[in-house]
């Protein structure tokens, strides 16, 4: 009880926030920070749900975001064609989940590698369709409803807020489902899974397709954003720095994606101010965060709070010792 | 010129990146094999090899050939720092830990050494850059034949090594099953780190002899760790053997395509390539190796 408004204070702290602060560049920020959240959450659904790590998620973001900023270009409403980003990217989804899924562990991730450096020599090859290195250009914003002028930075913060409470609620609602428990359950051990019955292969596609189409949803809110896109976001570098965020947020947990994803990307926007020293220093927390918080930041929060709150600790430690592997999913 | 020349040319240009290919996959397929652990950071040691290179080269005007063995020694003691501060202390931590530290380590490398030597590419000029020899109507330089020649003479080297002293046999067996081989008596942590020591100088030997042929900037590694993960998986993880074939074929087959399809989809190839195999022969084109560990 005592969580749940917890949550609505967050919310309602982040709904009022640029209306307190008028600072128009911190609200840029907390816009890539929510796109990157539904991006994260997006990941999560497969590598921590299902316990898959993919290198190659950047690459659907991309197809999502080249998807939406192509129809917007040729005419298409920007509604309709950030909508249409999420079954495009579903599509691919199936494409690449198809064969890629058979495979475990380090084959899944490499294999999925490949396919992301596949997308971005395509993006960037595909000269008559995407511009190539120089880009796509020109892309519009979303169409004004009622009072919400997505001109504004404040009005299109308030949408992907919007979104980012939406895509909160159904990874929540999934993982409390009867497929997150399957899923959980292939993430414990796939073979026991297969014996009591779980469609492995069915859940595993489901949760791979949503993974897609939601990082296709992301990419579209991403392309009307900052309206510029150039393969260069969508290639490695893109989708490790999506893993980074769920990784050291906490994989497998809800609170964990949205940590990290907020966390890493106001973290590289702070450390600008080090100039150069700012991607050399991140290196340096990625490795320190890792070695001393191997759970992730939202494990490290538990924990501290656990040993600050010295009454439960005995009971909630015996907790903890059981839930201790991959991370705790019921948060 | 003609096309078997065209061809004999080709053929040059496949042995001369294979044999790179060979060199950078040692290291990350024994880790794998051994530790379980992808990793990324391997590539940012070819880079770190040409960087040591070209500053003893330019900085220190010593000659190319000298400078050879003292940036591999200096890249290996690196590769063990690394695996000191970096891996060890999540030995019993979850793989994945393992995958981001390698990940903060090569963004670590890359923009460290960004930050000393500056981000524009740099040339490292090589003694051979001006002998040409002319073989059956093609032009080969002579800084590919050397990196041919060389590459081959370590491969050697590291096969014997491999198949028949004690240190090759502990490194496959702890490659094989690590508790296995702890209970045979093998000293799995001295041979981690002897592993780290010759992976590293063997990726920053790749990265040396590349240098002059192409040019040297902070983030020439990634693509060598990504391709890199192809050839270990051309040849099946922790299998050196296979390490050997899928090194040469993948340069091979990648220049033959960049030469008679196109250069800007050759990578997709190399990829296309790797996806049918893990697909079809999960355990690789070549021979038995280790299996996926459970």
């Amino acid at each position: 009880m005592k969580k749940k408004w917890l949550l609505i204070i967050c919310a309602i702290l982040f709904f009022i926030f640029p209306f307190i602060i008028h600072n128009n560049y911190f609200v840029h920020i907390m816009i890539m920070a929510g796109i990157n959240v539904i991006l994260v959450l997006s990941l999560n659904l497969i590598s921590g749900f299902v316990g898959q790590i993919s290198l190659g998620h950047a690459a659907f973001f991309g197809i999502g975001a080249y998807a939406s900023a192509l129809l917007a270009l040729r005419g298409v409403p920007v509604w309709l064609s950030m909508a249409a980003s999420i079954p495009v990217a579903a599509v691919f989804g199936v494409l690449v989940g198809y064969p890629v899924l058979r495979l475990r562990g380090h084959f899944f991730a490499i294999a999925t590698l490949g396919f992301g450096e596949i997308v971005h020599l395509v993006l960037n090859n595909w000269i008559d369709l995407t511009h190539g290195p120089m880009g796509l250009s020109g892309i519009p914003r979303p169409e004004k409803i009622f009072v919400l002028d997505f001109s504004s930075k404040i009005h299109y913060y308030i949408m992907i807020l919007f979104f980012v409470i939406v895509t909160i609620y159904f990874s929540q609602r999934l993982i409390n489902s009867k497929v997150g428990r399957a899923l959980v359950a292939i993430r414990t051990d796939e073979v026991t899974a297969t014996a009591m019955g779980v469609d492995v292969t069915y859940y595993k596609m489901l949760a791979f397709t949503w993974s897609a189409a939601l990082a296709g949803f992301a990419g579209a809110n991403y392309a009307h954003f900052v309206l510029f896109l150039s393969p260069e976001t969508f290639k490695l570098a893109g989708s490790i720095n999506i893993l980074l965020m769920l990784l050291i947020g906490g994989i497998g947990s809800i609170s964990g994606a949205v940590i990290g994803g907020l966390f890493i990307t106001v973290l590289s926007e702070y450390l600008r101010a080090f100039a150069e020293y700012q991607m050399f220093i991140y290196g340096v927390l990625i490795v320190v965060v890792v070695v001393f918080a191997p759970k992730g930041l939202s494990g490290l929060i538990v924990d501290v709070a656990r040993k600050v709150n010295l009454t439960g600790a005995k009971k909630d430690h015996k907790e903890g010792a059981k839930t201790h592997e991959p991370a705790n999913t019921a948060d | 010129m003609s096309s078997i020349s065209e061809f004999l040319q080709q053929t040059v240009n496949g042995l001369v990146m294979g044999s790179s290919y060979v060199l950078t996959a040692f290291g990350l397929t024994m880790i794998l094999g051994m530790l379980d652990m992808i990793n990324f950071a391997h590539g940012e040691l070819l880079m770190m090899g040409a960087f040591v290179a070209v500053s003893l080269v330019i900085g220190l005007n010593l000659p190319y050939l000298v400078v050879i063995p003292i940036a591999i020694v200096i890249v290996s003691i690196l590769g063990v720092i690394m695996e000191r501060l970096a891996f060890r202390p999540l030995e019993n931590s979850d793989r994945v830990n393992l995958l981001v530290s390698s990940l903060g380590v090569s963004i670590l490398l890359q923009n460290g050494v960004q930050l000393i030597w500056g981000p524009d590419p740099r040339n490292l000029p090589s003694p051979f850059a001006n002998t040409q020899f002319t073989f059956a109507g093609a032009v080969l330089s002579g800084h590919r034949l050397f990196v041919v020649v060389v590459s081959l003479v370590l491969i050697g080297i590291l096969y014997y090594v491999i198949q028949r002293t004690k240190l090759g046999i502990a490194m496959r067996s702890c490659a094989f099953d690590m508790e296995t081989a702890k209970l045979m008596g093998i000293k799995a942590r001295t041979i981690i780190v002897m592993t780290f020591a010759i992976g590293s100088g063997l990726g920053a030997a790749a990265g040396i002899l590349l240098a002059p042929i192409f040019s040297v900037y902070p983030t020439m590694g990634v693509a060598a760790t990504v391709k890199a993960f192809v050839v270990v998986l051309l040849g099946g993880i922790g299998n050196v053997t296979g390490a050997i074939a899928g090194g040469f074929t993948l340069g091979l087959v990648e220049t033959y395509a960049a030469g008679y399809w196109s250069s800007e989809y050759k990578d997709v190839v190399a990829f296309l390539i790797m996806i049918l195999v893990l697909l079809f022969k999960p355990e690789g084109l070549f021979g038995k190796n280790v299996q996926e560990k459970v």
